[in-house]
């Protein structure tokens, strides 16, 4: 019964956890633009997470190692230097992107402006850090992010044209008055929104925190494989929502109100309430898996003592550090740059950045020395190497196509 | 008597009770060093060579702390990095010594037999009196059962 209530309660929160401010943005604004004609891009992504997910939680559980401790020891003083700091940025990025959600998710409940938020959203995120027990900090969110259900509902309940879905879902092209280098630049978006490095980082120093072990690994394996494909189909209702209300009206998302819009028109202020409680409930979350994720990297780095699990004082610099992000994020914030757009050049970034940590995972989870006879199977390795293209791939091209599209636009 | 500093790949008699043939790149650089009561002290930032004339080099110590990393760290990264710590630093500090007989084992984590040295707690230290024991709640671990 334990067991089965811990399974159930990780998978709710798998779900619920996997989408943040970069899906919720993505989704919607690439349906509103480009109808369905991306959405093979949400399951590619999906198996991306999955895989990239259940390597660095094997390589934990077996060896209780997170991923920043790796990649010092397997990549070395300097290009693990610049992998940090690059990867730092990039999640301080998404962290103060997350930041501006909950703010503007606070202002569609209060009509008060969301920069007057972002200051109490700041010191709600550390205080949660400093004060609330890991695992029902995860917990908490994960499971108030099923509110996000709501978006699926919405969509059942626009009683679309499902085969005329289906079809534009099957012609991956852009539609007319799109070009090809925006459209793949969006790709890229989807892409990086749903196999977000930063949640991997958190993912696998959370495993060190609760103190998995190989015994953990088949509910672990669970979780990935099941929770997150289904919070897969919940960016995909997201993006279907938009596909069917906001894409033939010609209404683009650039504010998270035109979002909401596809439960509004068809659940009304109810649906409104709880997609309300959805953006913050995911947002928030991911706000806190950002903030501590840049302390676990800069930590593990440098080998200092961390997590929530022992006592701030005996990890002064790991809380320090994190007040330092939680300070700058909201910084970050308040220069009054448009939350969305932080988002999206949030999501593309991280994209590029998958290789960085995504590389020295694969090359671990095939090492005997760590992981024994628990190393990839045949089949994983094959799916990795493809994938291993694929992000080094997206590395490459991110750039060019931001700046020949103008970051989209 | 000469000692060298830098992250020689290869290296023999790794201190007592271990004459096996180790690579000093691939066991020793950059792990996790662990102290007698299992809290994280740093990393192994550099190591410490030395060696007699016609003779083979020995490892004399583990250096600890971010200022041995600069001289590893190569190009503009490097030079910045040693830039700024430099200026961070007190003239003439010099990187934490470990000598191999306080170690138990290598690998997978160094582990050592005695407390961490406190010259590796400096900062840790000085963080906590100063900031994070005068916040409310600092003292309380998040598990067991609060």
């Amino acid at each position: 019964m334990n067991r089965l209530t811990s399974f159930t309660l990780g998978f709710l929160t798998a779900i619920g956890g996997f989408l943040d401010i970069g899906d919720i943005v993505a989704n919607s604004l690439v349906g509103a633009r480009f109808g369905m004609s991306l959405a093979w891009v949400i399951p590619v992504g999906v198996i991306g997470v999955c895989l990239f997910s259940e390597m660095a939680g094997r390589v934990t559980a077996v060896s209780g190692r997170p991923v920043f401790d790796l990649v010092r020891e397997r990549l070395g003083a300097r290009a693990g230097l610049a992998n940090l700091l690059a990867s730092s940025a990039i999640t301080l990025l998404v962290f103060a992107a997350e930041i501006g959600g909950v703010a503007l998710a606070l202002e569609l409940a209060s009509s008060v402006h969301y920069l007057l938020w972002v200051p109490v959203v700041g010191f709600l995120v550390w205080a949660v850090i400093w004060r609330l027990p890991f695992e029902r900090m995860e917990r908490t969110y994960g499971l108030l992010g099923l509110a996000m259900v709501v978006f699926a509902v919405a969509l059942w309940r626009l009683g679309p044209d499902w085969g005329a879905l289906w079809h534009d879902a099957l012609s991956p092209a852009p539609p007319s008055g799109e070009d090809w280098p925006t459209w793949w630049y969006y790709a890229i978006a989807v892409f990086g929104a749903a196999m977000s490095p930063y949640a991997v980082v958190f993912f696998s120093s959370g495993g060190v925190e609760e103190r998995w072990s190989a015994r953990d690994l088949t509910l672990q394996r669970l979780n990935v494989f099941f929770g997150f494909p289904l919070g897969g189909l919940l960016a995909l209702s997201l993006m279907a929502g938009a596909a069917v209300l906001l894409h033939p009206a010609g209404i683009q998302v650039d504010h998270l109100s035109q979002a909401t819009l596809p439960v509004v028109v068809s659940l009304g202020k109810v649906g409104l309430v709880i997609a309300i409680v959805g953006f913050f409930a995911c947002t928030f979350g991911a706000a806190l898996e950002a903030g501590l994720a840049t302390g676990y990297g800069v930590a593990q780095y440098f080998g200092w003592s961390w997590g929530k699990s022992v006592r701030p004082v005996q990890a002064a610099r790991f809380h320090t550090l994190l007040l330092a992000t939680v300070l700058a994020g909201t910084a970050i914030v308040l220069t009054t740059l448009d939350p969305v757009k932080v988002t999206e050049y949030a999501i593309v970034l991280s994209a590029a950045a998958l290789p960085l940590t995504y590389l020295p995972i694969f090359i671990v989870a095939n090492d005997r020395g760590y992981l024994g006879d628990r190393v990839n199977s045949r089949f994983t390795n094959i799916v990795a190497t493809v994938y291993l293209f694929l992000v080094l791939l997206v590395a490459a091209a991110t750039l060019p196509l931001m700046l020949w599209t103008k970051a989209g636009q | 008597m000469n000692t060298g500093r830098g992250g020689d790949d290869t290296g023999h008699g790794a201190g007592p009770g271990l004459p096996r043939v180790m690579r000093l790149g691939f066991a020793v650089l950059d792990r996790q060093i662990l102290d007698v009561d299992g809290v994280a002290v740093g990393k192994v930032d550099d190591v410490e060579l030395s060696w007699e004339e016609g003779r083979r080099p020995v490892l004399s110590a583990l250096l600890t702390d971010t200022g041995a990393l600069g001289p590893r760290l190569s190009g503009r990264l490097g030079r910045t990095w040693r830039t700024l710590l430099g200026r961070l630093r007190p003239s003439g500090d010099l990187p934490v010594r470990i000598p191999p007989d306080q170690v138990h084992t290598f690998t997978p984590a160094t582990r050592l037999t005695r407390p961490a040295p406190p010259q590796t707690r400096v900062v840790e230290d000085w963080l906590r009196t100063h900031l994070i024991e005068r916040i409310p709640g600092g003292g309380h671990a998040d598990s067991d059962g609060q």
